[in-house]
């Protein structure tokens, strides 16, 4: 039973979430599971209530995926992984002096994007809770006994190796990461699972590290500061309803609630980049074109994110796709023998996690909101003149050493440190690290069948 | 046009592009190292502490890797005292 305090607290942990990661998202080169997970992973093993964790990550996601779009309209710089996509149309827009039109209508689709998208979740994952049964029922196969739902989480793997960027290795690399997985696990002694999470993590930091400081990146030498244009913003009203035309309001409640469901066992990035360009194909007007897609991709974004997460969670208890098992793995990773989101299924009512869900997707919306639409331009100038990107990627660093050595020790780290290379190898030469992440929760059911040839 | 960051140091020394940002390697380092010092400092005090103040021994280890992480924050908001950004801010 949730009382007072516990609402107080999801309250204050939504406020100070929301706060720290609107800062986050504006920041240049911060990853989604390398900022949002380690904090969550933190904040589990501390022994938080994993309901009031949960409220800390959906207020996370829906101020760090708004926020990454602000310095996209203003200097066309990425604040995150999931809105590289929008750079061009954000470019396209800026030309025609539009930054603070696709600013505001960018910051609103995100916020309707994730009530509606968390409402249709919600209604969709109570009727479909009776499935979690049957996709948790173990069969017995060639003598390995699987989960049912292991098939969709190989469906969506498969899918995802078929779309990454070089998709033969891909492929390849499956069965040889489940390898090496499992492999590490024996030298662990233990089933360990959030050192290798973590290296998949920072694996494309730690790959650029290492390159730069082996001298093998002489293209990437610069001289002289990052020189950042920030377009000009006139006064923007508060009433979300002049944001949008009728138009962009109805690809904004159609395209992010489908795209919410499908991020189930699909990429996140991959539905945003395919929405957007689905949208561009009915425009012949270039620059409307880019407005709308930049639109609906901010939506998308924080759709995904939200059904990615919470269908697994509330259905399954089991990661079955890239933000399930990417950003999200934190809820289903066994921590002092109890998995998160199993606990918080079973020691609270569906009601109960609905109001908290609602709750703190509500309190991010009203400190998001209007702190992105009334001050973006200032709170962009104030992150980027105070915070450098050296302190912020010494930090991550820092914390994934700790949990990793609070894992497993010394094996811990040079465990992070072995899959971060190979991780960022392989993202370098076009991997998704969602496939690796994806394997990470198959490898031991992939393991017991290898074994079997 | 107004500059609203730091001087740009144009030929004043090299810089890596990282995600994006432009990153000295030896600021890098150091953070690093302040950060993960705070951390571990505070990491392997935090048991003796909460010792000290009469904690149950099934809570040390979780409030130790907390008061861990707690160090490594204060870590980093050392470095913001000392590491500056390598941007110049141009308002358009």
């Amino acid at each position: 039973m949730i009382g007072f305090e516990t609402l107080l607290l999801v309250v204050i942990l939504s406020v100070i979430s929301a706060l720290v990661y609107v800062i986050v998202g504006i920041l240049p080169g911060t990853d989604e599971t390398a900022t949002m997970a380690p904090i969550a992973l933190a904040l589990l093993i501390a022994g938080l209530d994993p309901i009031l964790v949960l409220a800390w990550f959906m207020a996370s996601i829906v101020a760090f995926k708004t926020a990454d779009a602000v310095p996209v309209a203003l200097a066309g710089i990425p604040g995150g992984v999931m809105a590289v996509p929008q750079v061009p149309d954000a470019v396209e827009a800026k030309r025609a002096g539009k930054a603070d039109v696709i600013l505001r209508k960018g910051i609103t689709s995100s916020m309707i994007a994730s009530f509606v998208a968390l409402i249709l979740v919600l209604v969709l994952a109570f009727y479909l809770k009776p499935l979690g049964d049957f996709l948790n029922t173990k069969d017995v196969v060639y003598g390995v006994s699987v989960p049912r739902w292991f098939w969709l989480l190989m469906a969506g793997l498969l899918v995802l190796a078929l779309t990454s960027r070089n998709r033969l290795l891909a492929l390849l690399t499956i069965p040889a990461f489940a390898i090496l997985i499992q492999g590490l696990r024996l030298a662990y002694d233990k089933t360990a699972i959030i050192s290798f999470f973590l290296g998949i993590t920072i694996g494309p930091l730690v790959i650029e590290l290492l390159e730069v400081l082996s001298g093998y990146a002489r293209d990437r030498v610069r001289r002289g500061y990052l020189n950042v244009k920030l377009e000009p913003v006139s006064s923007i009203p508060l009433n979300p309803l002049r944001h949008l035309s009728r138009e962009e309001l109805g690809h904004v409640l159609l395209w992010p609630p489908i795209t919410s469901i499908l991020a189930m066992v699909m990429s996140p990035v991959g539905l945003t980049i395919l929405v957007g360009d689905l949208l561009k194909g009915l425009k012949r007007n270039p620059l409307e074109a880019s407005i709308l897609a930049y639109t609906v991709r901010d939506g998308v974004k924080n759709a995904t994110y939200i059904g990615g997460l919470l269908i697994p969670l509330l259905v399954i208890g089991a990661p079955t796709g890239p933000m399930s098992a990417g950003p999200g793995l934190p809820f289903f990773t066994e921590i002092k023998g109890v998995v998160p989101a199993k606990y918080i299924m079973a020691n609270h009512s569906y009601l109960e996690i609905a109001l908290t869900l609602l709750l703190s997707t509500a309190v991010a919306m009203l400190v998001a909101y209007p702190m992105l639409i009334r001050y973006s331009r200032k709170l962009t100038l104030l992150v980027f003149k105070t915070i450098p990107a050296e302190s912020l990627y010494g930090l991550f660093l820092a914390i994934v050493v700790l949990l990793a050595y609070y894992d497993a020790g010394l094996r811990g780290v040079l465990g992070v440190f072995m899959v971060s290379i190979v991780s960022g190898i392989l993202w370098r030469n076009g991997v998704s690290l969602g496939v690796l992440f994806m394997t990470l929760v198959a490898a031991p059911t992939l393991f017991a069948f290898i074994k079997l040839v | 046009m107004t500059s609203m960051g730091e001087r740009d140091p144009e030929g004043s020394g090299d810089f890596v592009e990282i995600y994006g940002e432009y990153v000295k390697p030896l600021d890098l380092a150091i953070a690093f190292l302040v950060t993960i010092v705070g951390g571990a400092v505070f990491y392997v005090v935090a048991p003796t502490f909460l010792s000290f103040i009469s904690m149950p021994e099934a809570t040390r280890a979780p409030l130790s890797i907390t008061i861990g992480l707690i160090g490594a924050s204060i870590g980093f908001l050392v470095t913001l005292l000392f590491i500056k950004p390598k941007r110049v801010v141009v308002e358009g």
